[in-house]
């Protein structure tokens, strides 16, 4: 009959602990349990030689390499843990101490702050002359380039490209 | 579990690293023993095979990163009990549909051997059918401790619980247990431990 407290995996005695009494009718009911589960294991013949054939693929298919292996579970998930918390310093330090890129103004005010003290011919040429787009139109661009420029402007695209030519001709002066 | 379990910290780190010998004296120890807990709450022989395969492919998988605490019955038996209410919560919903007897007598343990002996069959049929009465904490416990042969320290790892409080459950637990069968002796005849 076994003794429900004594516990042969536990280090020390739990016979009667904390004031429980060693019952021999408990006692009784626990080996009744125990026959109860060596009858579960007698259901399955040769369950553990099946258990064992399937999950040893797992086993071979999931080990590391050599190298990492050598290292331990234990010192892997450390170097885990030291290189997370590198990449987090890493990232903080550069959003603090470097900053973030000076954001580019609101091109519709720079532009209109630019254009304000032009007008006309001057204006357009300040607009467009350092634009690919502007010169292409000039160039002979796309057709889609000059009409952007000219639905831009607000004028006909043969004038925005005449006008362009005069400027460019001019050095950018009337 | 290093010095207190039936499987050595050596034995679990050979098995981590890949070695046959090892691996299969793991699951010598522990499948039959995750088989009979699995049983024991109403999985029947099929389901209770599939599941403890399936936890042992688990176990193989993530061996190598499991690091040893003396909680490797407490993760094992996690993983098995897990599984287990998963497939419970599977067949609950897929009982809307199929109708709830069909899952009922799915999960339900099969009918005690016919081979084994009449006396020992109707007394473990007795004894079972008294487990079912207790309430699911209890049963856990009773479970885990007999049927999955845990410690008392791994049961209180698993549980969360200080060790008296479990071992005062467990106490009760039996008591209750007795209680039951004391019932089902004055209406049989028999002995609460089981003799006529």
């Amino acid at each position: 009959m076994s003794d429900i407290y004594h516990d042969s995996h536990d280090s020390h005695d739990l016979h009667e602990p904390h004031g429980l009494p060693a019952d021999d009718a408990l006692n009784a009911i626990a080996t009744r349990l125990e026959l109860s589960a060596a009858s579960y294991a007698a259901e399955r013949p040769g369950l553990a030689d099946r258990v064992f054939a399937r999950s040893v693929t797992e086993l071979h298919s999931n080990q590391l390499p050599a190298t990492l292996a050598f290292v331990g579970a234990r010192t892997r998930r450390w170097a885990l843990a030291a290189a997370a918390i590198v990449m987090l310093a890493g990232s903080v330090a550069i959003f603090v101490f470097g900053g973030t890129p000076p954001r580019a103004p609101n091109m519709m005010t720079a532009r209109a702050v630019e254009l304000t003290p032009m007008s006309g011919s001057e204006a357009l040429l300040v607009a467009f002359i350092d634009s690919d787009t502007a010169l292409g139109a000039t160039d002979g661009g796309s057709a889609f380039d000059a009409s952007a420029i000219g639905l831009t402007t607000g004028r006909s695209v043969d004038d925005v490209t005449v006008e362009l030519d005069e400027l460019l001709a001019a050095g950018g002066k009337r | 579990m290093p010095d207190d379990g039936p499987v050595s910290a050596a034995v679990l780190a050979r098995a981590a690293g890949g070695d046959d010998a090892a691996w299969r004296i793991l699951v010598g120890e522990y499948s039959g023993r995750v088989y009979g807990l699995l049983r024991s709450q109403g999985a029947d022989p099929e389901l209770a095979e599939e599941i403890t395969q399936s936890v042992f492919c688990t176990i193989a998988a993530k061996l190598v990163d499991y690091v040893e605490g003396g909680r490797f019955e407490s993760w094992l038996f996690r993983i098995a009990m897990n599984r287990l209410r998963d497939e419970a919560r599977r067949k609950r919903r897929h009982a809307k549909s199929a109708g709830a007897n069909e899952v009922l007598e799915g999960l339900a343990g099969a009918a005690p051997d016919p081979n084994a002996g009449r006396a020992a069959t109707e007394e473990i049929g007795a004894l079972r059918a008294a487990v079912e009465r207790l309430s699911a904490s209890d049963r856990e416990v009773i479970d885990l401790r007999h049927i999955g042969g845990m410690s008392f320290k791994e049961m209180a790892v698993h549980l969360g619980e200080p060790l008296g409080t479990l071992l005062a459950r467990h106490h009760r637990a039996l008591a209750k247990l007795r209680g039951f069968l004391e019932g089902t002796a004055a209406e049989t005849g028999r002995n609460p431990e089981g003799r006529p």
